[in-house]
């Protein structure tokens, strides 16, 4: 969590990548709002489906850009 | 690894541009436009005749029974958040108007009509029903009677308190029923009559025959008027329109023997406003308000002194699609000044710890829906200011601080939905804030992956293509 969160006092560089992401908690725990935000928008709003969709798709396909 | 980031559309290159703003609809096109992809058709249905007049809307009233479920459902989960009705006088005003005969319920003031359906349709909403369709067809039908209401009160010219508190609650149910674009036209209707009304002028000096109580009240309408304009804004990246006020803040005291009238003027205050035909007269209590008042008016002015803040500070750089902040030592000034704000908030609004949270979920959960939404709004204006960029000024994205600020945002709503689901699952507001403080997240995971350029305003403006699409 640290290394993450110190990317601002150095410019973000590949160093902090050779290890995944996935074992900084912080990161993890950032994924894991996201899924559970994207669980939860996808039981509401059902009452205006294109809106739910279009929410959910833009989520879900930023989400799945996490390569971990 | 490789990752690909969405690419926005042309039309929405530029840094902080708002995709919604009228400026960017090409000028050659002059058919009607769709603004935020939300809400085809009016939202108000139109049941109603020429010559039915309230007669016809008195006509759909619900029972009694179910009436008094809708207005309780409203003060439960409408009112802790949005505190600008004063509670006795709705009810010893909603318990005259049920008493009345068939007869003389059918010319009593159309705006009170209003603003009892509103209540209503916002009720509905909140109820739980077996079929989500027909709860928003319910809670449609009320909207539409209190629509019809507002016009035979003449709403366009003629407008009262009670017209810009019915007129805020139909802003409100017209969000939750998926018609931002709508609420967003009604919204400036609703602040031109607030204006009109001489709302946003300081009732020292405007209303000074007033009682201190109508004072009191007209600050907490005022206040409602203004954030609803202010966080809607921040939601649609449009200018702010309630900029012009002299109310202060603190005028709004916590001194509650603002309803020692009628006659009897403490401290020497004259109150020649005096109703024999008052509730206060015809029904004197010894305790006016509900025992949540002062936490409430603690809550009324920590939202308003948060929404004079990020209006000047968000909503107002942001409609002219400038960068928030033009050097770092800049933009650590301003996190500064809202961390000096959340400060001096009352410890139980920002508290955010689970045990906390869940401990007011039992105990007090008025308040905890104020806790929500306090830090829905505070952490997401914050999250906004730590992505700003401004490239020309040296101004970067500040990953951690946008992420650690979405987190925070991101948590309010996962609390909300754990300890009451139903209301989260209403308020579009809050939806829409934690998507986009979900996008932000996601965005920031991969800046970290990827070193990637910030640009918050675009991630936003993707989003709000694919809606526009």
């Amino acid at each position: 969590m640290a290394r993450i969160l110190s990317v601002q006092d150095q410019p973000l560089s590949t160093a902090d990548l050779s290890q995944s992401p996935a074992s900084e908690p912080l990161s993890m725990l950032a994924r894991a709002d996201v899924r559970r935000t994207l669980e939860i928008l996808e039981l509401v709003g059902s009452s205006a489906p294109e809106m739910q969709k279009t929410r959910t798709d833009v989520l879900r396909s930023a989400f799945e850009e996490i390569p971990w | 690894m490789s990752t690909q980031m969405p690419t926005p559309g042309p039309q929405c290159r530029s840094v902080s541009s708002s995709p919604f703003l009228l400026s960017n609809i090409p000028y050659s096109n002059h058919a009607p436009s769709l603004f935020f992809g939300l809400g085809s058709g009016h939202p108000f249905a139109n049941y109603w005749t020429n010559r039915g007049g309230l007669p016809e809307v008195i006509g759909v009233l619900p029972s009694r029974d179910q009436a008094d479920i809708l207005v309780a459902k409203y003060f439960d989960a409408v009112d802790p958040v949005y505190p600008m009705i004063h509670r006795r006088n709705f009810y010893a005003d909603y318990e005259r108007f049920w008493s009345l005969p068939l007869s003389e319920k059918q010319v009593a003031d159309p705006v009170l009509l209003a603003l009892h359906f509103v209540v209503y349709a916002m009720g509905t909403q909140f109820t739980q029903m077996p079929s989500e369709q027909e709860r928003a067809q319910m809670a449609g039908f009320y909207a539409s009677a209190s629509h019809q209401a507002l016009r035979l009160s003449s709403y366009l010219s003629r407008t009262s308190l009670r017209t810009i508190q019915a007129m805020v609650l139909v802003c409100y149910f017209l969000m939750n029923d998926n018609h931002a674009s709508d609420a967003w036209a009604f919204g400036g209707v609703l602040m031109r009559q607030a204006y009109a009304m001489g709302l946003n002028r300081d009732p020292d000096i405007i209303s000074q025959r007033c009682s201190r109580s109508d004072k009191q009240q007209r600050r907490k309408v005022w206040q409602a008027v203004l954030f609803q304009d202010t966080f809607l804004t921040v939601l649609l990246k449009l200018p702010p329109t309630g900029i012009f006020s002299d109310v202060r803040v603190d005028s709004l005291t916590d001194d509650l023997d603002e309803n020692i009238m009628n006659g009897n003027p403490s401290n020497g205050a004259q109150d020649p406003v005096i109703n024999p035909m008052s509730i206060s007269n015809i029904a004197p209590m010894s305790d006016p308000h509900p025992p949540h008042e002062i936490s409430d008016r603690q809550y009324i002015r920590s939202m308003w002194h948060l929404a004079n803040l990020v209006q000047k500070t968000v909503c107002t750089p942001r409609s002219l699609s400038n960068p928030l902040t033009n050097s770092m030592p800049n933009k650590a000034s301003l996190i500064s000044s809202y961390n000096e704000l959340f400060k001096s908030f009352p410890a139980n609004m920002t508290v955010s710890d689970h045990q906390a949270i869940a401990g007011l979920s039992s105990t007090n959960p008025r308040l905890l829906r104020q806790n929500l939404f306090f830090r829905s709004n505070y952490w997401h204006c914050v999250m906004i200011i730590q992505a700003d960029v401004n490239e020309a000024r040296g101004v970067t994205c500040d990953v951690r601080g946008a992420l650690e600020a979405a987190r925070m945002a991101l948590a309010s709503f996962l609390d909300f939905w754990e300890f009451l689901r139903v209301d989260a699952s209403v308020w579009w507001v809050f939806q829409h804030r934690a998507f986009e403080e979900a996008v932000r997240l996601t965005y920031s995971i991969l800046q970290v992956i990827e070193n990637i350029s910030c640009n918050f305003w675009n991630i936003s403006i993707d989003s709000s293509t694919d809606m526009l699409r």
